[in-house]
């Protein structure tokens, strides 16, 4: 039975807006150490799991190429599926926070988020390698980290330079000739995979720079990714990634018992029951 | 730090939600969220304790 020294208000407006963000329901009635209390600990404990996790532990799905093999989620142009992660119907509790992966999950369905070539010049930071051959056909791979800098060239050619450090820190540069492919904008990665034809070398053998650019957080953040791209974020977080997960979970899990509360009641009672009552 | 460590904050914030959905008053909350975090603390430092022994 609910105690009447609560002042409920209107449950269902109050439970909505405990929904819709923790804390809020108990202070539109005017509970306002609990509501603080849910506010603070549930956003607290999601946020930190954003912050350990770099943001990328809340998604709605996991994208599964129908090709598989070599090529990705982001170049995909093919058929695929959403496979819905578990995690997130226990994340969507804490409400608004996690609702961009609702939007994100809409926007990588839509028609023209699809792999493109880019539509403007661009310069931007690059990490990927360079394919090629050396002159026993031999194939090479060499990594390069710097600037690629692309420009519309003629018809759907594309020209610049990709101009950076390898690994063992020598300067180089590459002239693209050719086609350029940047992989879906919208995406769970922050960085977009990007295929460009370069140049032949001096014996005429044809070459290709694959790696990836900066992606727009908006672009990025909350959205659909693949299993390799969950691969990447476990081989550098490593457990982190995990607490990170287990954090957002706790935060949505709490906020299902905080919105119980702002319809509800407490369950035990006001507080000022027998203390031999006590759990 | 160790990842152990990131269960204290998750323990407090556990226990302070938990309780203030069992009850409404300020001082209830208090005692017995401090109650439930100390049961946590001392429940994950014997089951660390057991799995670390039988780690040997």
């Amino acid at each position: 039975m609910r105690d009447p020294r609560i002042s409920f208000r209107s449950r269902s407006l109050a439970a909505v807006l405990a929904f819709l963000l923790p804390g809020v329901g108990h202070l539109y009635q005017g509970r306002r150490l609990k509501g603080g209390i849910f506010a603070i600990c549930i956003l607290c404990t999601f946020f930190a799991g954003l912050v350990l996790g770099e943001g990328q532990p809340v998604y709605c799905g996991v994208i599964h190429t129908a090709v598989g093999g070599t090529v990705s989620a982001q170049m995909n142009t093919g058929r695929y599926h959403t496979e819905r992660s578990l995690g997130y119907y226990v994340q969507v509790f804490v409400g608004i926070p996690a609702l961009p992966a609702l939007i994100q999950s809409w926007r990588y369905g839509a028609i023209e988020n699809t792999p493109h070539p880019p539509m403007a010049s661009m310069i931007v930071d690059f990490e990927g390698n360079v394919l090629g051959a050396d002159p026993e056909h031999r194939q090479r791979n060499l990594a390069v980290k710097g600037k690629l800098s692309l420009r519309p060239g003629q018809g759907h050619g594309m020209t610049g330079t990709v101009s950076g450090t390898t690994k063992g820190g020598e300067q180089v540069s590459f002239e693209l000739d050719g086609r350029a492919i940047l992989g879906r904008p919208v995406f769970g990665s922050p960085r977009q995979e990007v295929h460009c034809e370069l140049a032949p070398d001096e014996s005429g053998f044809p070459r290709q720079l694959i790696g990836t650019v900066k992606r727009s957080f908006l672009d990025w953040y909350q959205a659909p990714r693949d299993n390799e791209e969950l691969d990447r974020m476990h081989s550098r977080l490593n457990q982190k990634f995990d607490i990170a997960c287990v954090f957002t979970w706790v935060a949505g899990l709490l906020n299902i018992m905080a919105i119980w509360d702002a319809y509800d009641g407490p369950a035990y009672g006001y507080g000022d029951e027998d203390d031999s009552k006590d759990d | 730090m160790p990842t152990i460590f990131y269960a204290v904050p998750l323990a407090i914030s556990i226990s302070l939600v938990y309780c203030a959905t069992r009850y409404e008053l300020p001082e209830r909350i208090f005692r017995a969220s401090t109650t439930m975090f100390i049961k946590i603390l001392i429940g994950m430092a014997a089951i660390y304790g057991m799995l670390t022994l039988l780690s040997f």
